[in-house]
């Protein structure tokens, strides 16, 4: 009953007139909240409008003073927000249509799949004379390229993640939508969105933080002999790394930092904060979120406005308008009903029931389906004979076993060394809050721009680049491994250890009994997460270059890379094709049944 | 899961013979004939929950559904919603064939079903959406509904905020705000302590008997003896496995204020009712069909008395 008392208490607060220092705070927080909006639509109306300029004005030689740093900074950041939103449109869009068109969801989750595991660069050499050709003369051509290769190295997690949360609804939640007739758009509005909300977000600063890390590969365009240099900090490093620049590279760490910061302060804070409301279940484990921009938007009249908008819904001409779309609406549907059921009475089609009507329709896509993959098998295979590349295929397949050890070791040593450490900081909650949001910037700071200095730390210990492109690619992608055994840690149950110290358990019976099983279902995802990203990294990593030094491994990354810059067009095919045959068998036979055996028997539930 | 393979042939073989009532219910709001469920598991093993079940819950009446956990009370409630479509057999709503969520009729949930991140009011608004209303209007009806289940004063506060009776009182008040003539209730006081459980069964009655929001009747799923004894007017106690209709009881007990399953009479009923469901249980199938045969008889004397 006294909780019945709280709210009570909370509703009569807000029916009193507030004192007069609290109406100055709100006015004052009024005033931010017009001057952050004001000042992001006045950010991105100059950046849009310096990107709409004509191709001929485009430098190929990159300014590097420092001075231009924060404006390079500003047009990195609207490239990589335009790209997120286009991100979470097509994830809107085909998350729900994997998760709800019956037929439809298995094909598109094995093209997502095949997608996922082409390297960036691939996609940047096939589609960079199409942005061109859609804007001609102007450098949005260029800008398009490069939000669109930022947008293939975020997209598909999240799309992922939205059609996890879609099919794992509460199945009374699904029974309650149905009972109550909700309609298809208010069933995705308050149902749908809401309740992936928490993972999809998570996914997005994920996204964000892989999407830095391909930043110099999109912002230095250069396949066979088109290079453009689009203005941007990951260009800036570019270049800087070119000349032989120390002061440049460490100038865009610097900024690179607080870029990184000062995202996840305006951006990231908040909108985590702010979507705490859309747990399910509040666990009383979980550590309050809070951020001081969400406070001072609560503090703003921004709710009132809100009301007021609401309430203008209920104007007459406004219902008016509601009526007719309603009616309008009503017809429509019966219009098509009506078309559809004389189509049928048209075609004079055999009575079949409707289970062998599924069959046939499933024997159909089936045929389609088959003919599609096979279609593309001989179109390769006649290309492969065209060019008369049969030893090479052999060699780059050899090339593709040889990232894949590299891969599967890097997995294997960070599982070695980060498990124990993550562990350590998950069971401890006052370690984790300080460990955590660390862990978590240092996920999003893309290492590539570090790679000039180990590079020089290779060449003075004389350091074989074979290991060394191990180290390089793992310096990125370790910290999903780390994350997630810490979110796995943290949430074993206080009773379950308990019990191992009751029992007098032994610290070694412990790991193996109850701590490497509640964490097997979190490092999976980790694991595999990084994998992924290690293979796209090796494209990165594997060929380094400062000034004119080049220290190349043998590898498929290194393989792709001096394709595109050659320019050879199948052998980037080839290469490409290859990587993604590697990256889906891997995932089909390990990951996946490595998953499937995480969520049978080791989900703590 | 292995039945053993005559008894399922002697359930199918009673199927024809009780669908041949042509006629449907007068008085009946849903009604569901001879419905069977079966599922097939991924080994392509057929799974029967339900088998060859007739409900119909009439005008101002409210009937309780008994069986065990898994003996397919929730597949039958979900069948007469619409919500799921039956292998055979058909639900009829005002004799019309039922495809679809039940129009009239709205539902209480187990485990509530509440969206965590609307308040209570928009929790019990969401039914109210596509009427064509107006934001204080669907804002009034609400606040009626909110005030007939006892949140007054709740109305901006958040499911978690609440505790479990709270909660399922929200879930009652978002089905009586789409004004429905059948509330369909799957287990809904079984998340929910003694004490809170029998308030809530108590408002249920109460909301029923003065009709508010046209609520003409109630069908509840339950394992709980006594509060279907305390609710119903009409029992159907349930087999398991197959789900089917082992005895139908008809309470004729008065409705004081009190609960009735504490009276002598009732709880004679409960001792009967309990003795149906363990019987069903411990035997194997075959007896338990005997016993529906003959379940028939003691039923009279038995109403009498109560009468």
């Amino acid at each position: 009953m006294t909780r019945v008392d709280a709210c009570q208490i909370r509703v009569t607060r807000g029916v009193h007139l507030l004192p007069a220092h609290k109406q100055v705070m709100r006015i004052a927080a009024d005033i931010a909240v017009v001057a952050l909006i004001g000042s992001s639509a006045a950010m991105l109306v100059w950046m849009l409008h310096d990107a709409a300029q004509p191709l001929a004005t485009l430098n190929p030689n990159l300014d590097v003073r420092l001075g231009m740093l924060p404006y390079y900074a500003m047009r990195s950041i609207t490239r990589m927000l335009v790209a997120l939103v286009y991100s979470l449109i097509f994830t809107l869009i085909v998350g729900t249509m994997a998760a709800r068109c019956k037929r439809l969801g298995r094909p598109i989750l094995l093209i997502l799949d095949v997608l996922q595991s082409v390297p960036i660069l691939g996609f940047l050499s096939a589609t960079l004379t199409v942005w061109m050709a859609l804007f001609p003369n102007s450098q949005l051509g260029v800008e398009c390229a490069a939000v669109f290769a930022i947008f293939t190295s975020q997209v598909w997690n999240m799309t992922f993640s939205f059609h996890r949360s879609l099919i794992s609804e509460p199945a009374e939640l699904n029974d309650a939508a149905r009972m109550f007739h909700l309609s298809a758009w208010q069933r995705f509005v308050r149902i749908d969105i809401p309740h992936a909300m928490v993972p999809l977000l998570w996914n997005c600063m994920m996204s964000v933080g892989g999407g830095w890390f391909f930043l110099t590969a999109s912002e230095l365009i250069s396949v066979g002999n088109d290079s453009y240099t689009l203005p941007g900090i990951g260009s800036f490093v570019g270049v800087c790394i070119a000349q032989r620049n120390m002061v440049g590279v460490l100038a865009a760490i610097g900024a690179m930092a607080v870029i990184v910061i000062g995202l996840d302060l305006v951006l990231w804070k908040p909108l985590t904060a702010w979507a705490e409301r859309f747990r399910m279940t509040a666990t009383a484990s979980a550590p309050v979120r809070s951020s001081c921009i969400l406070n001072v938007i609560h503090q703003s009249h921004l709710t009132e406005l809100k009301q007021l908008l609401l309430r203008m819904t209920d104007l007459p001409c406004v219902m008016k308008l509601r009526q007719h779309w309603c009616v309008s609406r009503a017809t429509l549907h019966r219009m098509l009903q009506q078309l559809v059921r004389n189509c049928k009475a048209c075609l004079v089609l055999p009575h079949i029931s409707a289970a062998a009507r599924k069959r046939i329709a499933d024997v159909l896509f089936a045929t389609f389906a088959g003919t599609t993959i096979a279609g593309v098998m001989a179109w390769f295979g006649m290309a492969v004979v065209e060019h008369q590349a049969f030893e090479e295929s052999v060699r780059v397949v050899e090339l593709g076993s040889l990232t894949f050890a590299r891969v599967m070791l890097l997995t294997v040593l960070c599982s070695i060394i980060w498990i124990p450490v993550g562990v350590h900081i998950g069971m401890s909650p006052k370690l984790s809050r300080i460990a955590q949001p660390i862990v978590q910037l240092m996920a999003s700071f893309p290492a590539n721009f570090l790679f000039p200095f180990v590079l020089m730390w290779f060449l003075a210990w004389h350091i074989n680049m074979g290991w060394g492109s191990l180290f390089l690619m793992a310096l990125g992608t370790q910290w999903y491994i780390l994350f997630n055994v810490i979110a796995g840690a943290s949430q074993i149950p206080d009773d379950l250890r308990e019990m191992m110290t009751a029992l007098h358990c032994s610290r070694f019976q412990t790991w193996r009994k109850l701590i490497l099983p509640a964490i097997f279902g979190p490092w999976v995802t980790g694991a595999f997460t990084a994998a992924g990203g290690a293979w796209n990294a090796s494209v990165v990593s594997e060929a380094v270059t400062y000034g004119n030094t080049t220290m190349t491994a043998r590898g498929l990354g290194a393989f792709i890379t001096q394709a595109t810059d050659q320019g050879d067009r199948f052998s980037v095919l080839l290469g490409v094709l290859v990587m993604t045959m590697f990256v889906l068998a891997v995932n089909q036979m390990l990951w996946r049944p490595l998953e499937r055996l995480a969520s049978s028997r080791y989900t703590l539930r | 899961m292995n039945f053993a393979p005559p008894n399922l042939e002697r359930v199918a073989l009673a199927a024809p013979a009780m669908s041949e009532s042509p006629e449907l219910q007068r008085d009946a709001l849903i009604e569901g004939r001879c419905l069977s469920k079966q599922y097939t598991n991924d080994r392509g093993q057929k799974h029967v929950v339900c088998s060859n079940i007739s409900v119909a819950l009439r005008k101002r009446e409210i009937v309780a559904l008994l069986g065990h956990s898994g003996a397919g009370k929730s597949t039958l409630l979900r069948m007469l919603a619409g919500l799921i479509t039956p292998t055979d057999g058909q639900v009829f709503t005002h004799g019309q064939p039922l495809t679809g969520p039940a129009p009239d009729a709205a539902m209480v949930f187990q485990s509530f079903a509440l969206l965590p991140w609307l308040t209570v009011i928009d929790n019990v608004q969401i039914g109210l959406e596509r009427a064509n209303l107006t934001r204080s209007e669907r804002k009034a009806r609400a606040q009626s509904v909110i005030d007939a289940v006892g949140l007054h004063g709740c109305e901006q506060s958040f499911p978690k905020q609440l505790s479990g009776g709270m909660c399922q009182r929200v879930g009652l008040a978002r089905a009586l705000a789409v004004r429905p003539q059948a509330l369909l209730m799957d287990e809904p006081f079984s998340a929910l302590d003694v004490q809170t459980a029998q308030q809530l069964r108590t408002l249920v009655i109460e909301l029923w008997q003065q009709q508010r929001e046209g609520l003409s009747s109630v069908l509840i799923v339950t394992h709980n003896i006594e509060e279907a004894v305390q609710m119903a007017d009409r029992i159907l106690v349930l087999g398991s496995t197959p789900g089917r209709i082992v005895s139908e009881v008809a309470v004729h007990l008065l409705r004081t204020g009190a609960n009735r399953a504490h009276t002598e009479e009732g709880q004679r009923l409960v001792r009967r009712l309990y003795a149906s469901l363990t019987g069903a249980l411990s035997t194997d199938e075959a007896c338990s069909i005997r016993l529906t045969e003959s379940n028939d008889e003691p039923q009279k004397p038995d109403s009498e008395q109560e009468n």
